[in-house]
């Protein structure tokens, strides 16, 4: 059997902030029971659930990958609304893991124009090394999630 | 059949003129009907290959069953994106974790304490060719 050695993984943000559910798959921003992968996000999206769109392949980090935006409004009863996109580099070739994934977020809005220009990046991954299992299974060996910093530039 | 159109006051040139216009307006409409049906098919096929991606994703993350496996962690802070891509931190801290999936779903996850991943794992008897653990290494190279 084929084995990995380590994840090598950093995770950057503010020393008060509270540590979130982490995988080596979901990197603390998939929520609870992976509810936000690219898979859940773009099919809940297809069913309605906010917007998807395909902006065709592209370079990134020297592999061919699908560029793919999810839009999304969340509504939370006592908080308010918050606009979420997502934006994800997908590797077809190993699983459609995502080689970036990039989350920008709106502080509370009203009323339902939401620009994505307008939204604020809140947290982007980077797997930066892919194993695959002996049955044929991509798995993230090594990563990184790094969330933004108010005072720091990342 | 054929209509006179001169009754309605049109005829000679009003009429050629009439009649490109009208010509003008089917074609228009029909470029519109065009465009509007090649959008759909274009996003039509959008939304197809974002579904086979998605369904693509799901498949591997289900296929990957049960295993554990242990790793190192480091927290930290950096300077930049790339300096975060290539782990070049500023300062930074290492925790051992633990990642089990039993059945899809997550046995445990990152910041175990040392003593959880001394325990005796629920899933060390794995069906044949299933993925089971990998050792854990340095945080850094």
């Amino acid at each position: 059997m084929t084995v990995s050695t380590a994840l090598r993984g950093v995770n950057i943000e503010p020393a008060t902030a509270r540590l979130p559910v982490q995988t080596p798959f979901s990197l603390g921003v998939m929520g609870a029971g992976e509810e936000f992968s690219p898979g859940n996000l773009i099919l809940a999206a297809l069913s309605g659930e906010g917007s998807v769109v395909h902006l065709g392949q592209v370079t990134r980090h020297g592999r061919i990958v699908d560029q793919v935006e999810v839009f999304q409004r969340l509504d939370y009863k006592e908080m308010g609304s918050f606009a979420i996109a997502t934006r994800m580099f997908l590797d077809r070739s190993q699983g459609s893991l995502p080689l970036e994934l990039e989350i920008l977020g709106s502080d509370i809005i009203d009323g339902d124009d939401v620009d994505v220009d307008d939204l604020e990046p809140v947290a982007t991954v980077f797997i930066t090394e892919i194993g695959q299992t002996d049955n044929g299974c991509w798995y993230p060996m090594a990563g990184c999630r790094v969330s933004v910093d108010g005072d720091a530039p990342y | 059949m054929v209509y006179n159109l001169a009754v309605f006051g049109i005829d000679g040139p009003l009429l050629i003129i009439a009649g490109r216009l009208f010509l003008s307006i089917g074609l228009l409409m029909l470029t519109d009907h065009s465009k509007v049906a090649a959008e759909q098919d274009s996003r039509a096929t959008q939304d197809r290959l974002c579904h086979d991606i998605a369904v693509e994703f799901l498949a591997n993350r289900q296929r990957l069953g049960d295993f554990v496996w242990e790793f190192t962690r480091s927290v930290g802070r950096v300077d930049s994106l790339e300096d975060a891509r290539r782990l070049h931190f500023r300062e930074s801290y290492s925790m051992k974790g633990v990642w089990a999936i039993r059945g899809g779903t997550v046995k445990f996850e990152l910041l175990c304490p040392s003593e959880d991943m001394e325990r005796p794992r629920p899933d060390e008897k794995l069906e044949p060719g299933v993925w089971a653990s990998v050792g854990c290494g340095s945080e850094r190279d």
